[in-house]
């Protein structure tokens, strides 16, 4: 069994790597499914949530299956070896594939949010789409977007059914906060188990608190009055 | 010949029926009367690229937005539009001055600069340019999102009802500062309004639509003594709007001339604020001006002016009459008369009359 620094380091190295590659991939995404209607729109959105809903051990046997060198994406059909399973890369692909339906989802709503005559305006004051999408509507959706961030990042933290299926529970290697704890308590290992409990409940709290400020924070209830009154 | 201001020549479908204008403005600022689901929107929306499904062709000044012919279709942001809507649109996340200078301004940056503190001049903006958008009352909105406008150096500034959303109080207010920003800028402006008020204070040429075709076109007191769109007042009597000049403060009264020539006609009105040769719009309802076929004594309207008759019209149990007034030829006044009075007076298109008004029923508006 790791040590504990490097099992939260190494967990939160590859929650950042999730978290990242999430993002990148769920504001167009998001963007699309908020602003553009198109064919197969509820197919796409449905796909996307799919792993909500689905066993995480469902999933992380179906990217098994998937990865496998016989499998659609694996060595000898792709001719290129991705070794993604069994390393801290299998941990990545679970974690961001688990937490992907999460962060769509909030940021949809947060893109939803942003009234499209805004965009429209800055249009009109000559900024072209793209612009407009950086100055207006990111910054109007900013909250939501990085709500939406917060959440992929605890549930990457959290992961543990898919990341089992297609990474192990390696010491050392694979091993994360979540599946450590499910080891120590395995062996009996009490008081490593009670740290990374606490650990896991801080980390859970700071991110928790910080998403519930963005929510509500005491600004816009203030500006919220003068609009109103 | 010369390049219209905008020159229109659109078909746009629309669910129930399709809006189809075709026609040239010549002046520099053009209002679009209609009611509502008359296509006013989806007209403004065209101008400003906001409906793709619109074919035919567009142009402003020696630019051309769209020519379906030859497959030409400008992006909204390639128009330099300067569009202020009805219910202001400033950007929440952005304080006043970085509203104002969100536009992509194609100026050099010191014409830019130029401009800038220009508009923040006349639409007394410096106070605010601090502020978050969500610190500032109805009124103070409107002038914000018309200076954004105006900041961005527009081809053409899009006012959509620009009273519409203020109430009373605030409209007294906005419209002497429309009329400054028509005075200061030299910028193409089309207003579109369900307001005939509005547009006769600002506008020198108007189309009237009605379920997306063109009912009526011309000057502002052309198009609204037509009969058939007459009463469209909200609920008030049509009134008439005339720019004019202070020549005299008295104790309790003030003297306006009527245009600029030496000999246009005088008018007395109960004292307003004003300086000597400042400019004025004033205004008094049609349905409070007494016609007489001579000149009256021992009567108390301070006001009598000569006038002829141009045209009369009639709707329902009312005669609009249309006259010019002697010594002003360019500017009409509208008169509301029953059929009898007409009789009794013995008038009939071509005569001269006196025009009688009490100096109380003149309203200051500009």
């Amino acid at each position: 069994m790791g040590n504990i620094p490097e099992i939260i380091f190494s967990t939160l190295i590859w929650a950042l790597l999730s978290t990242t590659i999430v993002m990148a991939a769920s504001i167009p995404l998001a963007y699309l499914l908020a602003r553009k209607d198109f064919l197969g729109k509820r197919v796409v959105a449905t796909l996307i949530s799919l792993p909500l809903v689905l066993p995480p051990t469902a999933v992380g046997y179906l990217l098994l299956q998937l990865l496998s060198d016989n499998g659609p994406l694996g060595a000898s059909m792709i001719g290129l070896d991705l070794n993604i399973l069994f390393n801290w890369k299998g941990i990545v692909l679970a974690c961001s594939v688990m937490s992907l339906p999460l962060v769509v989802r909030t940021m949809r709503v947060s893109f939803e949010e942003v009234n499209p005559r805004l965009e429209v305006m800055a249009r009109t004051l000559g900024r072209s789409p793209l612009n407009t999408f950086f100055t207006v509507t990111i910054p109007l959706a900013a909250r939501g977007i990085l709500a939406a961030m917060i959440l992929g990042f605890t549930r990457a933290i959290g992961e543990f059914g898919a990341s089992m299926m297609i990474a192990g529970n390696i010491p050392g290697r694979t091993q994360t906060l979540s599946s450590a704890i499910y080891s120590a308590q395995q062996s009996g290992q009490m008081d490593k188990g009670l740290i990374l409990l606490l650990i896991a409940i801080a980390i859970g709290f700071i991110a928790v608190f910080f998403t519930e400020y963005l929510s509500n924070p005491k600004s816009s209830k203030r500006e919220k009055g003068v609009l109103n009154g | 010949m010369a390049d219209s201001v905008l020159e229109l020549n659109i078909h746009v479908p629309l669910d129930s029926f399709a809006l189809e204008i075709k026609t040239p403005f010549e002046k520099r600022v053009m209002g679009v009367f209609g009611p509502s689901g008359s296509g006013k929107t989806t007209l403004i929306e065209t101008v400003a690229g906001l409906r793709r499904q619109a074919t035919g062709f567009l142009k402003c000044g020696t630019h051309v937005w769209m020519d379906s012919a030859k497959q030409i279709y400008q992006h909204t942001e390639a128009r330099h539009i300067g569009f202020v809507p009805q219910d202001h649109l400033l950007f929440p996340h952005l304080n006043v001055e970085q509203n104002l200078t969100f536009g992509v301004n194609r100026n050099s940056n010191e014409a830019n600069m130029r401009s800038f503190e220009g508009i923040v001049e006349v639409l007394e903006l410096r106070p605010l340019l601090r502020r978050s958008p969500a610190q500032l009352s109805g009124g103070e909105k409107q002038r914000v999102s018309l200076g954004r406008a105006l900041c961005s150096n527009p081809q053409l500034l899009i006012l959509d009802e620009p009273m519409a959303s203020l109430d009373q109080r605030l409209r007294h207010r906005i419209l002497p500062l429309l009329l400054k920003i028509k005075d200061h800028f030299q910028t193409p402006i089309l207003i579109v309004s369900h307001s005939p008020f509005e547009l006769q204070a600002l506008c020198d040429e108007v189309i009237a639509i009605d379920r997306g075709k063109i009912v009526a076109k011309g000057r502002p007191e052309e198009v609204f003594t037509q009969p058939q769109l007459y009463q469209n007042f909200d609920g008030e009597s049509f009134k008439n709007l005339i720019s004019a000049i202070i020549v005299e403060q008295a104790e309790h009264t003030t003297q306006i001339r009527l245009g600029n020539a030496k000999t246009s006609p005088l008018l007395n009105m109960i004292k307003i604020d004003g300086k000597i040769e400042q400019k004025v719009l004033v205004g008094f309802p049609a349905n409070d001006v007494i016609i007489s076929n001579s000149f009256v004594t021992g009567v108390s309207a301070r006001n009598q002016l000569q006038a002829k008759i141009e045209k009369i019209e009639s709707l329902d149990h009312r005669l609009i009459v249309t006259t010019k007034l002697l010594g002003n030829p360019t500017q009409s006044v509208v008169v509301e008369l029953t059929p009898n009075a007409l009789e009794e007076l013995k008038i009939s298109q071509g005569d001269e009359i006196f025009i009688l008004l009490k100096s109380s029923s003149i309203t200051r508006y500009g």
